[in-house]
């Protein structure tokens, strides 16, 4: 089977790869899930790089043609273009609180090294004080010598494991996709990539309390991998939802249900299709 | 099966034979359905139809009538494919009428249209980038600092401290880009109803 590289995945999207070659990519998009998923990155990808000005005017103008009939694309790229420009802002946030802490440093490592001049100076004054009111005639106090104060951290954090670094996958269950529904496409969760995943489930408007409690059940073919209990009604914004972890590499890959369900009733509220890949 | 003025129409019967075909487990066979939907939808996309979506819907109605008229498929994704083919022939003859016609509707058909929208959606955007793990907010950010040759330097050793593969990494962001913009259109979707109410 030939294989492809990015650039001729890019040059299909474009339209810009020979006849021949772009007739075989088309037929195995269709017959080839995993590599459709390729091509899918690609393009998610080449709309980055669209946006973020890295494509040569040859391939804008390509880009710029042939993206006029995927679906949806223009919503796409003002939802790319927010979250790049977001990112871009969170990014310079971080590049400034990291500057400020920087600066603040010296004041710091003065401020450590004060703390136990001047405590210990103060207890000196203070036994001398009481010594001296106790027993009028000056005497000589032996006094320890400072000890230094426990190090209240490295300056350099440890090398992140890929889970610190990563954090768990966290996958958001939408109200308006359900399964079985026409246009319901599984959420995705990719075990492996962390020992922790969050699924968050948002609520109905009508389920909207924060005093009610909730269950989520997640069942596969094979009965129920993972069960939750009591879970509280979490907000951010103006989306209600409920969250549960658990451990991914626990289950085999395939296609769950996530069920949303309330501990008096367990009647099932709202149900969604999750799917689990490698 | 049903015909109405000579066109077949598909049946809820035949839509269960062809489900029945992807496979014996509702839940995957539903899965594969969809799947095989979205790819039908990217080939017409690729061959600058505008209709994508109907098209595909076209294809895997004549492939449910095939099926439900007995034919034994081996390959149902490879039948599609030749069925794809010649949909795409027979809306050849359109295209230059429908492109303009749709070109006006692509352009038009987007939810946010105005100043108030960017607000929305920029407000969506920092709830949802914040639903976020902090150190996943920090890969994305890394992910987008460098451009031109030294971005590839930079997520080639983004990708070793993460002790993932390059491509593990393009995955990897992919994926949580999925998610935050999934996140997003939730919310704009839920403005969009509360405001016809």
């Amino acid at each position: 089977m030939t294989e492809f590289s990015e650039i001729d995945l890019r040059a299909f999207l474009l339209g810009r790869l020979h006849q021949e070659v772009a007739v075989e990519i088309e037929e195995r998009s269709l017959v080839d899930e995993a590599f459709f998923d390729e091509i899918e990155e690609a393009e998610d990808e080449l709309i980055d790089d669209y946006l973020l000005g890295s494509l040569s005017p040859e391939e804008t103008n390509y880009f710029a043609q042939r993206s006029r009939s995927w679906p949806g694309i223009n919503e796409r790229l003002r939802v790319r273009k927010a979250l790049l420009g977001a990112l871009k802002q969170t990014g310079q946030k971080t590049l400034v609180s990291q500057s400020a802490r920087q600066s603040a440093r010296p004041e710091r490592s003065v401020r450590k090294f004060l703390i136990p001049v001047f405590g210990l100076t103060a207890c000196i004054l203070i036994a001398l004080a009481l010594q001296w009111h106790h027993h009028p005639a000056p005497q000589i106090t032996k006094t320890e010598p400072a000890r230094p104060l426990p190090h209240s951290g490295s300056s350099l954090p440890a090398e992140p494991t890929t889970e610190e670094a990563l954090g768990p996958e966290i996958v958001f269950f939408p109200q308006h996709v359900s399964r079985g529904a026409e246009q319901a496409s599984p959420q995705i969760l990719r075990a492996g990539i962390s020992h922790r995943a969050t699924l968050q489930l948002e609520l109905p408007a009508w389920a909207q309390a924060n005093d009610r409690k909730w269950d989520v059940t997640v069942a596969g073919v094979h009965g129920v991998v993972h069960v939750e209990r009591g879970l509280q009604t979490q907000k951010t914004g103006d989306i209600f939802f409920v969250a549960t972890t658990f451990d991914p590499s626990a289950i085999a890959p395939g296609q769950y249900s996530v069920t949303l369900s309330q501990p008096q009733t367990r009647h099932s509220i709202h149900e969604w299709e999750l799917r689990v890949t490698k | 099966m049903r015909r109405e003025s000579g066109i077949w129409q598909l049946t809820q019967e035949a839509f269960e034979s062809l489900l029945a075909a992807f496979h014996q487990d509702r839940d995957e066979a539903a899965r594969r359905y969809q799947s095989l939907r979205q790819r039908l939808i990217f080939f017409f996309a690729q061959r600058q139809f505008t209709q994508a979506e109907s098209l595909a819907d076209q294809v895997l109605d004549r492939l449910a009538r095939r099926i439900s008229s007995g034919e034994q498929i081996d390959s149902l994704a490879s039948y599609a494919y030749g069925i794809a083919k010649f949909v795409a022939q027979e809306e050849q003859r359109h295209v230059i009428r429908q492109d303009a016609a749709s070109r006006e509707y692509v352009e038009n058909n987007s939810l946010l249209s105005d100043t108030r929208d960017d607000e929305l959606l920029q407000k969506a955007m920092e709830d949802c980038l914040s639903r976020q793990s902090k150190t996943n907010r920090k890969v994305l950010i890394q992910y987008y600092t460098f451009r031109g040759q030294t971005k590839i330097e930079h997520r080639r050793k983004l990708a070793i401290q993460l002790q993932l593969t390059p491509s593990g990494l393009r995955k990897h962001t992919f994926h949580l880009r999925r998610a935050i913009e999934a996140c997003v259109r939730a919310h704009l979707a839920k403005k969009a109803g509360s405001e016809e109410k």
